[in-house]
């Protein structure tokens, strides 16, 4: 479990808002292990989606490095890192993030349109979409589903990867209090039984259980680190 | 990716509609246009493949109608190696017919062609007219003296005469013998009487003619070729000077007369194809621009800048293959039904066809190209973060 998913040294990220520079991360140095479920918590605008997104291979950091299994992220060219992003990594966004003319099966198997593998992928998707429990809302589109069921269909597009990291930020922000709890309890299942390293970006720290590792960010730099 | 595509087609109906109307519309105007180019063109090619000899007509003259020649060069050009024969024609705008005017059109004008029977009874292959009778008798020896005259089928139907009635020309009436067909339409707009009865009803002094009918003995072009030049040459120090025109030499004066057309054919071709493309590239533009969080969505799962930029090019590609079918569709429709109201069949051939299919398809490709450019380049976290 010591052999880590994420090492991020120096990582730091700025860009312009409206005109401003805006220094979003700090020379963050981080290292996630593999197989654990980390918790980045923080106020709003701390940096932690930002980190998110740098893990994920969404955004290049300004300076420092973040690998992945051992890969800079910020030497990968477009399509190294868009083959990373299909392969080895999974996304839970807060808005669910579905594309709203397609079903949950195509919602789905969105990775590996591109790629021609989809049809091949449409009976494991129909699988994982029963196992989030969504087995008889295959053929519903976004608008048709409500919005604890949207986010499964997110968490079936990211397991449909087999991912060795799924980042979900703020998962549960558009959720009641109870599909919130349902949602977490999916995540923290492919964490134990697929050994799938989570991290995930909260307001919401009542999901946290022993064991899980919190990091405390603050002003684009990490301000705490420590069990639960 | 081509399922996705066709949904993403079919999710914005309306404009994906006015877009195919943008392509469609501006193929099926180049389909159109190019067919009757194309039907003028067979007609010209059909009416000059019925006429195998040479026409001698005065030098400088575009047509036999514009041309006077003496009837004396006959005998010296039928005194040229290799002439078979030589026979005067006199060709004029018909006076009034019926009552109405004659010289309504290009394709419609009403001429009288004057004959010599005894000197077309040389012409080893007969003369087109004779050769496309249909009904009656063409204009004989006999006929010297006579009002007779042999009408086209088109003018029989057209004044609802036939062989045995009269038909009027200016003030007079000429007893029909004949009707014949020859099915072209430059042709067949011919009233076709004795020569000297010809001379008479256009006025022409006796000892001239409007041009002459040669016959090689030889079919041989090479043979021809020399004729035409042996002609031109026996009248080069005369005062008036003769052409002598082939098959061959009518095309090429028409084809450098169509050349222009196509030149301006191209050109109004352009425009409508242009025209096309910005109605594609600005339906895709619209969809792309109002689908930027989607474009996130999908770079943030894995597809590259070219995946992207793959599904919008066939989204557009699409937008040209079904505007390009419908546009050759309605092109042939619109061809189909003018052509009951031309005077010759627009000929859309399956070249044309394939051509203003394909130019459908290039015109969607190419009205995708920015649009892809533009959804390839969006970054994926402010793309998503734009919805």
């Amino acid at each position: 479990m010591s052999e880590a998913v994420i090492e991020a040294k120096d990582l730091a990220k700025s860009y312009r808002a409206s005109g401003r520079p805006v220094e979003a991360l700090r020379g963050v140095t981080l290292s996630i292990a593999r197989g654990s479920m980390t918790f980045l918590v923080g106020p709003s605008g701390s940096g932690k989606s930002t980190f998110l997104q740098l893990a994920g291979g969404l955004d290049r950091p300004t300076s420092g490095t973040i690998a992945v299994d051992g890969r800079d992220l910020g030497s990968m060219d477009d399509r190294a890192l868009s083959a990373f992003r299909r392969t080895r990594v999974g996304f839970v966004f807060q808005a669910f993030n579905l594309i709203p003319n397609l079903d949950a099966v195509d919602n789905v198997l969105i990775p590996f349109y591109a790629s021609g593998l989809a049809a091949g992928m449409r009976d494991r998707a129909r699988t994982l979409l029963g196992e989030v429990g969504l087995g008889d809302r295959l053929g519903h589109r976004p608008k048709q589903l409500s919005g604890g069921e949207q986010q499964r269909v997110a968490i079936a597009r990211a397991l449909l990867k087999d991912p060795a990291l799924l980042l979900a930020d703020e998962p549960t922000g558009e959720l009641d209090s109870k599909t919130g709890a349902a949602i977490f309890a999916l995540l923290r299942g492919l964490q134990r039984d697929r050994g799938a390293s989570v991290v995930v970006v909260t307001h919401d720290t009542r999901h946290i259980e022993p064991g899980d590792r919190i990091v405390r960010i603050a002003d684009g730099a990490v301000v705490g680190d420590s069990p639960a | 990716m081509f399922r996705f595509a066709a949904l993403n087609i079919l999710t914005r109906p309306l404009r994906s509609l006015l877009a195919l109307v943008g392509v469609s519309v501006s193929i099926a105007g180049v389909v159109g246009l190019i067919s009757v180019s194309g039907g003028l063109r067979g007609m010209m090619t059909d009416t000059l493949a019925k006429v195998e000899g040479l026409v001698m007509i005065e030098a400088n003259s575009v047509d036999p109608i514009f041309s006077t020649l003496p009837v004396a060069y006959a005998k010296r050009v039928e005194a040229i190696p290799g002439v078979q024969a030589c026979v005067p024609e006199l060709w004029r705008v018909a006076p009034n017919v019926e009552g109405g005017k004659t010289l309504v059109g290009l394709f419609n004008a009403v001429v009288v062609l004057g004959l010599d029977p005894e000197r077309h009874t040389r012409l080893s292959a007969g003369h087109v007219y004779s050769r496309s009778m249909r009904r009656g008798r063409n204009v004989e020896v006999r006929d010297r003296g006579t009002r007779n005259v042999v009408i086209s089928e088109r003018l029989a139907r057209k004044y609802a005469k036939d062989v045995g009635g009269s038909i009027r020309i200016g003030e007079e009436q000429f007893p029909i013998v004949g009707v014949y067909d020859t099915g072209s339409l430059f042709l067949d707009g011919t009233i076709i009487m004795h020569l000297e009865e010809a001379t008479r009803v256009a006025g022409f002094q006796k000892e001239l003619v409007t041009s002459f009918y040669v016959e090689a003995v030889s079919r041989d072009p090479a043979e021809l070729a020399r004729i035409e030049k042996a002609i031109e040459a026996e009248f080069a120090n005369e005062p008036k000077k003769v052409d002598c025109l082939s098959t061959t030499e009518w095309q090429t004066e028409f084809g450098a007369m169509l050349r222009n057309l196509d030149v301006f054919l191209l050109v109004v071709s352009s425009i409508a194809v242009f025209v096309g493309a910005i109605g594609v590239l600005n339906t895709m533009l619209m969809s792309v621009t109002e689908r930027v969080p989607e474009f996130g969505i999908l770079k943030a799962n894995g597809w590259s800048r070219w995946d992207v930029t793959r599904l919008v090019l066939i989204e557009s590609a699409l937008l040209g293959v079904i505007g390009g079918a419908a546009g050759c569709g309605l092109g042939v429709l619109g061809v189909t039904v003018a052509g009951r109201f031309m005077p010759f069949a627009p000929q859309a051939s399956p070249a044309l066809l394939l051509g203003a299919f394909s130019t459908g398809v290039v015109l969607g490709i190419l009205g995708g190209v920015y649009p892809a450019h533009r959804a390839a380049g969006l970054h994926p976290v402010e793309a998503i973060r734009a919805g």
